[in-house]
Order: C-alpha cells, then sequence, then structure tokens
C-alpha cells in the first residue's frame, strides 16, 4: 500500500518537475507581453512584471489588427475543420473496413501525398484558384486543405481497433452503410475524433504558407498572418513585446478548445473498448 | 397477412449477396472518387508540374526556358546541397527517436496518473500550440549567449555559458530542443488516444497475474500500441526532414551554414536566387528520400512482428 | 456520438454561412464613386480609377496622408493595399508578377536592379528629373536607385547606421564619446583593465560588429576597404586595404571588444551590456522604453579620417506592367513635395527638411532629435551596399555572409576566408 503511494508520488513529482520545465517560455511569454519593449530584456528578467501594462495588447489590436485577424481566423478554421474532419473519417473508414480493387494502390497514392512538401503545390494552386476568381475568399483559403492525406490514414489507423464482428451485427440487423457508420463506427472513434479535431485546429489556425499567397485584402488576413508580420515588422525593427502579446493572443482559442474536447478522452478511458 | 409476408421476402432481398454488393460499391466508390479526384487536382497536376520545371530555367518572372538536364548535373556538383542533406538526416534522426520517446514516456505516466491528468495536458500541450514561428524568436532569445535568459539560468546555478548559437553542433541541438519543445504535445495527443483504446481488461488480468510495470510495457501495451507508434514514427519523420521555419528564425542556417536544411535550401534556391528549376529538383529529391526512409520504417516494423 | 455528429454540421453550416456572407462585403473593394464632373482640365481625373501598391500596410510609411493629399486631388481614386510582411514582400511581389497579377506601385528594399534587370519595374528617368527632388539626393542615394544610369527607384525615408552610446558606461569608465575606431578600441581595453560588468554582472563590451552586409559596411569603408569596383563586374573583398578592414573589425572580437554576433545584438544593448552600438534609429523606442541613458552620433571614423555607411530606407518603384502609370507617378510625386515630408513622422528624404523648424520642434518632443541630426550628417557619406542585393548573382550575399560568419565567429583567417568567397562570386559573373 505504501510503496503504491510512493510510486504515484515520485511519479507525480517527476510529471511537475518536468511540465515547469515545458512552460517556462510559455510562462515567460505571457509574462512579457504585459512588460515594454526595452524591459523584457533586463537580466534577471521579471517574472513577475513590475509595472504591468496592457500596451502591448493594444498594440497589437491596433497596429496588427488583430480583432479582425481573430475573427477570421475563427471563421477560416470552422470551416475547415467541419468539412476536413467529416471527410477524413468517413473515407478513413471505408479504406479501413471494406475492400475494393485497387485498394492497395489507392492506398498507396494517399499516403503518398503525405510526403510530398506540400509547399511546392502551392504556386501552381495558386494559379488554379485564381482563375476560379476564389482568392481572398475564405473558400480559396481552405480549398487546398479539405482533403487530408494525414487525417484519413490516421483514422484508418483506429478504425481497426473496431472490431468486424460489431459491423457485422449491425448488418444482419438491417442497418445500410450509413446507418452502420452513423450509429456504430463513430461512437467507436470518438477519441480518434477528436484527436483529429485538434490536431486539424492548431494546423490551419497557424498555418500562413497558404494564407500568404491567396490572401493580399488587409480585412481577410487571417491571424497566424498577422502575428507573422509583427514579427517581420514594418522594418528592420521587431517588436518582441507586441510580438509575445500577439502570440498569447493566438495560442487562447486553441487553449480553450483544447481544455473542451480533452474530456473525451477521459470519457473513453473509463470505458472500456468492447461492451457485450 | 400479406404485409407480413412481403416485410420478411423484403428483408431476404435486401440481405442478399449482390444487392448488398452493389450498395456496398456505392458507398465505397462514392466516398472513394471525390478523394482520389481531390488529391489529383490538388496535389498531384502541382506535383506534375513541378517535375516539369525540374527541366527548366525559370524565375518567375520570364518564360521558363528548356535546359534539358542541367539542373540535375548541377545537384551532383553542389557542396552546398549535400551539406544541406547531411544537416538535415542530423537532425531528423536525432529528433524523431528523442521526441517520440519523450512523448511516449509522458502519456504512460500520464495515462496512469489518477488525478490531475487535464491539467498536466493542457500543460504540455500548450507549448505545442505556440505558433512555431514566435517560438523560435523566443528561442531565440533564450539561447543568446551574452543576454539570454538559459545562460543566466546556468550561470546562477555556477554553470559556464555556454555559446548556444554560435557553435555549430550547439546550434544544432538547439534546433532538435524547439524540435522536441514544440512536438512533444502533438505526439502525446496523438499516443492518449492509442493508449486510450487498449483494452483495460487485459491490463486487469496481467496484474491479477502479478505482472510487474515493465513487463506490461513491453508485452501489452507496446505491441498494443504499434500501429500508432508506425504512424507517428513515419510521420515524425516526414515532418523533420521538413525542417524550415525554426532555421530560417534561429540561425538563418548560421553559423556558416551549418544548420542549413534541405528545404531552407531549396526556398532560398527557388524564391532569393531565381532557380525554381533547380528548387523544383530539390523538393523531388526530399520527397524520394521521404518516401525511400518510410517505406524502410514500415518494411522493418512490420518484420519485426509475429 | 450523435452530439458530436450534430455539432459539426451546425458548426460547419455556420461557418459557410459566414464565410459566404464575409465574403460578399469583402469582396467588392474596388468600387467607384463614379461622379461626372465637367469642370477640371484632364480627363482621365473624371474616370474613376484604382492605383494598386505592394506594401506593408495602409498606414506604414505615412502612406496614408499621401493617399489623403492625393484623394484631394483626384477624388474618384480608390487605392487598393496589397498588404505583406516587409520579410515577404519581395516574394509577394515575385508571385504577382509571375501570375501576371501586376499592381502599379511597389515598396521595395535592394531588390529593384534585380527586378528591374528583367523588366519587372518602370524607367523612371524621364519623370524623375523634373520632379524637385531629383537634385537634392545626395550620391548615396542615388547610387541605390540606379541600374547603370537609369533610374528604376526611388530611395525614401533614408536612415543609415549611427553610433548609439551608452551615457552611464561611459561615464564610468571616464571616457569621452568615441570619435574614432581607435577610441573603441581604448574603449574595449579599459573594460577589460577595470574588470567593468553591469549592475547585475554581466560582461561589457564596447561595441558590436555584424554578420550583415549592409551593416559592416560601416565597418569596412570607413576602414578604406571596399566591396565591388567601379563597374560593379567583380568583387574587391579580397584587396588588400579590404582584407586588412575586415581583419581589422575581427581584432575586435578576438580581444573581446565586441561579442560573437548571434543575433541577440538588441538584447545586449538594451539590457546594458553594450557601451556602445552601431544601429540605426529603429532602436531608439526600445532604448528609452528600457530607460537607457542614451547618446548618439555619428559613426566613428577610420584610421584616414573617413567615416561611410550603407545607404538605407525603403525604395518606391513602379511596374513596368502597370495600368496606371501617370497616376502612378502622380502617387509618388506627392510622397516626396515638401508638404507631405514635413507632415509625414517618417518619410524625410530630402537632407534639406532635416533643417525645418516645425520638424525639429516635433522631434525635440519626442527625443529624437539628437539623433535625426547625426543622422543627417551621417547621411552626407553613405554609399550603396551591393553585396545586400548582387542582382547579377543574389546568392552572392550568402556566400558572403558565410565569410563573414567564418570571420566573426570562427575567427578564422581573413586573407584565405575573403579570397575563397570571391573567388566563388566572382566565378558567376
Amino acid at each position: 500500500m505504501f510503496k503504491k503511494n510512493l510510486k504515484n508520488f515520485i511519479i507525480l513529482i517527476f510529471l511537475i518537475i518536468i511540465t515547469t520545465i515545458y512552460i517556462l517560455p510559455v510562462f515567460w511569454m505571457i509574462s512579457a507581453s504585459f512588460q515594454g519593449q526595452g524591459e523584457i530584456f533586463k537580466m534577471p528578467f521579471s517574472w513577475i512584471p513590475s509595472n504591468p501594462s496592457l500596451d502591448n495588447y493594444q498594440y497589437s489590436i491596433d497596429v496588427g489588427g488583430l480583432a479582425k485577424a481573430m475573427k477570421v481566423s475563427i471563421i477560416a478554421s470552422a470551416l475547415m475543420i467541419g468539412i476536413q474532419v467529416s471527410l477524413s473519417t468517413i473515407t478513413g473508414y471505408v479504406f479501413c473496413k471494406y475492400k475494393f480493387r485497387f485498394k492497395n494502390i489507392i492506398l498507396i497514392f494517399v499516403l503518398m501525398t503525405v510526403m510530398i512538401p506540400i509547399e511546392i503545390t502551392f504556386l501552381p494552386l495558386f494559379d488554379l484558384i485564381r482563375t476560379l476568381k476564389l482568392t481572398n475568399t475564405y473558400i480559396g483559403l481552405v480549398l487546398p486543405f479539405l482533403y487530408s492525406g494525414f487525417g484519413i490514414i490516421y483514422i484508418m489507423q483506429f478504425s481497426k481497433y473496431i472490431p468486424d464482428s460489431i459491423l457485422e451485427a449491425a448488418r444482419i440487423d438491417g442497418c445500410g452503410n450509413i446507418k452502420t457508420f452513423i450509429y456504430v463506427a463513430l461512437p467507436m472513434l470518438k477519441s480518434a475524433i477528436s484527436g483529429l479535431i485538434i490536431l486539424a485546429f492548431t494546423f490551419i489556425w497557424s498555418e500562413f504558407a497558404w494564407a500568404r499567397i491567396i490572401i493580399t485584402k488587409d480585412s481577410l488576413r487571417p491571424l497566424s498572418i498577422v502575428v507573422t508580420h509583427l514579427s517581420k515588422g514594418v522594418d528592420n525593427y521587431v517588436n518582441y513585446a507586441g510580438l509575445v502579446a500577439a502570440g498569447v493572443m493566438m495560442m487562447g482559442p486553441i487553449l480553450v478548445v483544447f481544455m473542451l474536447f480533452q474530456k473525451n478522452f477521459i470519457k473513453s478511458v473509463m470505458s472500456s473498448g468492447v461492451k457485450g | 397477412m400479406n404485409v407480413l409476408i412481403s416485410k420478411y421476402r423484403k428483408r431476404k432481398i435486401l440481405n442478399t449477396r449482390n444487392y448488398r454488393k452493389i450498395q456496398d460499391g456505392i458507398f465505397v466508390w462514392s466516398i472513394v472518387i471525390p478523394a482520389m479526384a481531390f488529391f489529383t487536382l490538388f496535389i498531384y497536376y502541382p506535383f506534375f508540374k513541378n517535375i516539369y520545371y525540374v527541366f527548366m530555367d525559370y524565375n518567375y518572372i520570364k518564360e521558363p526556358t528548356y535546359v534539358g538536364l542541367r539542373n540535375i548535373k548541377m545537384l551532383f556538383a553542389d557542396t552546398y546541397a549535400f551539406n544541406a542533406l547531411k544537416n538535415t538526416f542530423l537532425i531528423t534522426f536525432v529528433s524523431v527517436p528523442l521526441v517520440l520517446g519523450v512523448s511516449l514516456g509522458l502519456s504512460i505516466l500520464l495515462f496512469n496518473l489518477k488525478k490531475f491528468q487535464g491539467v498536466f495536458r493542457s500543460a504540455i500541450f500548450s507549448t505545442y500550440l505556440v505558433p512555431l514561428v514566435v517560438a523560435s524568436i523566443i528561442f531565440k532569445l533564450l539561447f543568446g549567449t551574452e543576454s539570454g535568459l538559459i545562460n543566466s539560468l546556468l550561470q546562477s546555478i555556477g554553470l559556464n555559458k555556454v555559446n548556444w548559437l554560435t557553435n555549430p553542433a550547439l546550434a544544432t541541438l538547439c534546433i532538435i530542443i524547439i524540435n522536441l519543445w514544440n512536438g512533444t504535445g502533438y505526439y502525446m495527443v496523438i499516443f492518449l488516444a492509442g493508449l486510450s483504446n487498449i483494452d483495460t481488461q487485459i491490463y486487469e488480468s496481467a496484474k491479477v497475474d502479478g505482472a510487474d510495470p515493465f513487463r506490461i510495457f513491453y508485452y501489452i501495451t507496446l505491441p498494443s500500441l504499434k500501429p500508432t507508434l508506425i504512424f507517428a514514427a513515419v510521420f515524425a519523420t516526414i515532418t523533420y526532414l521538413r525542417t524550415f521555419v525554426t532555421v530560417e528564425i534561429l540561425t538563418e542556417g548560421g553559423p556558416y551554414r551549418s544548420t542549413e536544411t534541405i528545404i531552407k535550401y531549396m526556398f532560398d534556391q527557388g524564391f532569393k536566387y531565381g532557380n525554381v528549376g533547380y528548387a523544383s529538383l530539390l523538393a523531388l529529391v526530399v520527397f524520394m528520400l521521404t518516401l525511400i526512409i518510410s517505406i524502410i520504417q514500415i518494411k522493418l516494423t512490420r518484420s519485426a512482428d509475429d | 456520438m450523435n452530439k458530436i455528429l450534430k455539432i459539426l454540421i451546425i458548426v460547419t453550416l455556420l461557418a459557410s454561412m459566414l464565410a459566404g456572407c464575409a465574403t460578399k462585403d469583402v469582396g467588392d473593394a474596388t468600387g467607384s464613386n463614379g461622379n461626372e464632373e465637367t469642370t477640371t482640365t484632364q480627363d482621365e481625373t473624371n474616370d474613376a480609377f484604382t492605383l494598386r501598391i505592394s506594401t506593408t500596410g495602409p498606414t506604414d510609411d505615412n502612406i496614408d496622408i499621401a493617399e489623403r493629399i492625393f484623394k484631394e486631388k483626384y477624388p474618384n481614386a480608390t487605392i487598393e493595399y496589397i498588404v505583406s510582411p516587409w520579410g515577404e514582400t519581395r516574394e509577394k511581389q515575385l508571385i504577382l508578377t509571375s501570375m501576371g497579377d501586376i499592381p502599379d506601385i511597389a515598396k521595395t528594399g535592394g531588390w529593384v536592379q534585380e527586378f528591374y534587370k528583367e523588366g519587372v519595374f518602370d524607367n523612371l528617368t524621364d519623370e524623375v528629373m523634373t520632379w524637385d527632388i531629383y537634385d537634392k539626393f545626395t550620391p548615396g542615394q542615388l547610387e541605390r536607385m540606379v541600374y547603370g544610369d537609369e533610374i528604376c527607384a526611388l530611395n525614401y525615408n533614408t536612415n543609415t547606421i549611427l553610433l548609439l552610446y551608452n551615457k552611464d558606461i561611459l561615464a564610468e569608465l571616464g571616457v569621452d564619446v568615441p570619435k574614432s575606431f581607435e577610441d573603441l578600441e581604448k574603449i574595449g581595453e579599459q573594460i577589460k583593465e577595470k574588470s567593468y560588468t553591469n549592475l547585475s554582472g554581466n560582461k561589457v563590451f564596447a561595441t558590436n560588429v555584424s554578420t550583415h552586409p549592409w551593416e559592416i559596411g560601416a565597418w569596412i569603408w570607413s576602414n578604406d576597404g571596399v566591396f565591388m569596383d567601379e563597374a560593379l563586374s567583380k568583387t574587391l573583398i579580397n584587396t588588400p586595404e579590404s582584407i586588412k578592414a575586415h581583419a581589422y573589425a575581427q581584432s575586435f572580437v578576438k580581444n573581446e571588444y565586441a561579442p560573437m554576433p548571434d543575433g541577440t545584438m538588441d538584447q545586449m544593448w538594451l539590457n546594458g551590456q553594450l557601451a556602445t552600438y552601431l544601429t540605426g534609429e529603429w532602436s531608439l523606442p526600445s532604448t528609452f522604453d528600457a530607460g537607457i541613458n542614451v547618446g548618439v552620433t555619428t559613426v566613428p571614423v577610420g584610421k584616414s579620417g573617413k567615416t561611410i555607411t550603407s545607404t538605407g530606407g525603403a525604395d518606391w518603384a513602379v511596374f513596368a506592367g502597370a495600368e496606371n502609370k501617370k497616376m502612378a507617378y502622380e502617387f509618388l510625386k506627392i510622397m516626396y513635395s515638401e508638404e507631405f515630408q514635413i507632415q509625414a513622422d517618417r518619410g524625410v528624404t530630402d537632407l534639406e527638411i532635416y533643417n525645418n523648424s516645425e520638424k525639429q520642434a516635433f522631434w525635440k518632443e519626442s527625443g529624437l532629435l539628437e539623433a535625426k541630426m547625426a543622422q543627417q550628417e551621417q547621411l552626407k557619406y553613405t554609399k550603396y551596399q551591393y553585396m545586400d542585393g548582387p542582382y547579377k548573382y543574389p546568392e552572392g550575399r550568402s556566400i558572403y555572409v558565410e565569410a563573414l560568419e567564418r570571420l566573426f565567429i570562427n575567427l578564422e583567417d581573413s586573407e584565405t576566408i575573403l579570397n575563397e568567397a570571391a573567388e566563388k562570386i566572382n566565378a558567376n559573373y
């Protein structure tokens, strides 16, 4: 009994130490965001700001245009995640559980898309999008990401954990393919889907390589562009304090989403894999 | 009476092989074909256009002109390209096991924790949420030789200053550290999802049988995580072979090109020096290397299977 | 599970709706006033037109003041800004050109000649020669604006490297404001002799070197080195004088008068670890914020009494394929008028405006007067740093940067390194 508690205690301490080391830079960011441009470089660094001010946040909102960018990012992300997660889930499920002709080749086809450095696809794509007159639109912004080879394979892997016996049972009960998918497969893929939502969200939230090519209107720039703009700035100078504040504001929404969705992890841990 | 009989017949028809086959077929292809179409248009078309550029001299301004194998010949004589490849391999083959190992260890510890799981998870995941650009800028400040936070912390414990960014080996280490810092949260999420899919009943019976933690880990956890592990390993390799943002901001390829990765070199060639053809060739090389390495990884882990 | 599905569907639908609405109201920025007036002298000013400018922001460089003045003259004009971060503006213009989506005006920074060579930018010589500002450009500014004999860009908000010094540190060391590089050496020696550290016990240095070609120009030129020959046909970084100048800069690092450059010089200065800092006026806001007792003067002179630095600022160019060249010229002309330069807090290109009493009062209030006066003096002695944007062989810059890194970080022999670099660069001319 004692041994077990001691073991757990040691693990806890260990975790606390590691986690603290990891979040030190994040603390630095948060602390620095309340300090002035010159203050943040004074050594030793004052972890608790001596005169905390919201100037940096003001700067990011006024000069950086953060509020508008936040709106753009939220809409674009919601659009992209909704479509991509849905498509990836059903496609991944089909790849896993169904046999069809050319399956292996198609699988390799999809796998390879993950390996192609996506940056090289952007310029030819831009030409295409431009002809379709979709530049500076939300659709244009998320179009290259609607299907994700990564997402499909991710769901495919997790679909392997769904026992075929359950699917068979559903069939015999008279469920069509779609019904089987919605009522049987989806619940079992919950943790995988939650994971995918989080990963997709963080991807699109900080995606800027495509956005900077396709968006030229000031009002439609997503958060990632605005934050990188603050870092590369108007001229030679980088306003580190402003940048850090913008970075903190950028992290906020995703952290909230993560904290909301991670409960699904806990739920699926509580219930064991196969019921009845 | 009539109603009952036709219902039964309906079911019979619904369950006949052919009908199901057609139904399945429609279902499958209506899902697979749009996906194929998307990838062909959005990924393979640009990819082949890139191959076309390999044989051209193009600088994004003038029309491309045909130059045959010139770019390929240039590649064989290019010491900078080989240097970039060497650096990239070094960074990748250290980062992948490091990041996966740490993430796996952390996720297992967290998984078995009763309380505060959410707090730790969110804390570590928050490091992934810092956009890589911002993270690189911050670490650049932290790693400053004379004025960085890390060195001043080291000095306060009585150790010497370390010139993180001016020593080639240490600069590479800094890139790897950023990879580790930024990536742990990400892979932790993937591993936690994988762990949560393992049937807890197996754990229960193992504990009842009196197995110790290490044996449980080796014989039960690892094999069950195999698909997740392979997936994470391949994905991590692909990601780190393409290290670019961190290098661009932290060291700009320095000191004297010792941290220049192949993708950074590719970007410079294409956008800064106007050698789009050569850059396309480099992109192709990266793709082929990624493919080969991934295939090797998958084959190795498959053959170790029972 | 149903819940997740429902949530996902609702979210997607909502997002699509918002996306659809948003694109509608953001989509049409090219609306025009369409008033038909009959009283103006030129027909063009009646028609509505759009001027497209590739720059870093709609209020950067006081372009909004120019827009206001422009619209007073041409009320039917619309200005569309194609915005990109400064570090990516060149790539943006490259992509736009490549796609045939050509704007009218471009803000550039050293890649003008490269683009001009390919026919992307317009030849401005005839137009600019009729402007008042033309006679007021310094040789250093003109050097940066031409390709051969043709003017292809207009230098703007000209700035350069200055010497910022920390008055407190100099006072504690008991030295005067350094006027020559030798003075800087003496400061370094004083620091070593007294084992001087700042309040928190950090090491202090006399000054800084740099691995950026634009910044190192101050060291090399002032100490009799050169970068290119007159015809810009080959690099001369390996002449005996140039090698000596580079070695001289290297000696500062060897003797610990300057730290090894690792990209954190700003932080060191703000932390009070540099007695003097070779940088531009852009470092002043954070310097004030850090509470440093700062003074600004011109760059120290070398052994032969010269002080030469690189011409800075940004440059405006007009696209050769622009739809509205005439209006583009009109717009740019405004930014060089006296009226504009006095109003704009950034836009001083004409050195004479530095003497304007209104401007001086404004600078005095913001504490920038000393810096601006020093800059006015220093701007008389600037040259165009070709190595920062070598249009004949762009990769030459990174070869030179690598050489500088080997010199200042790895402390290798200057003769060997510079000869190697020069060979590689010249092989491509």
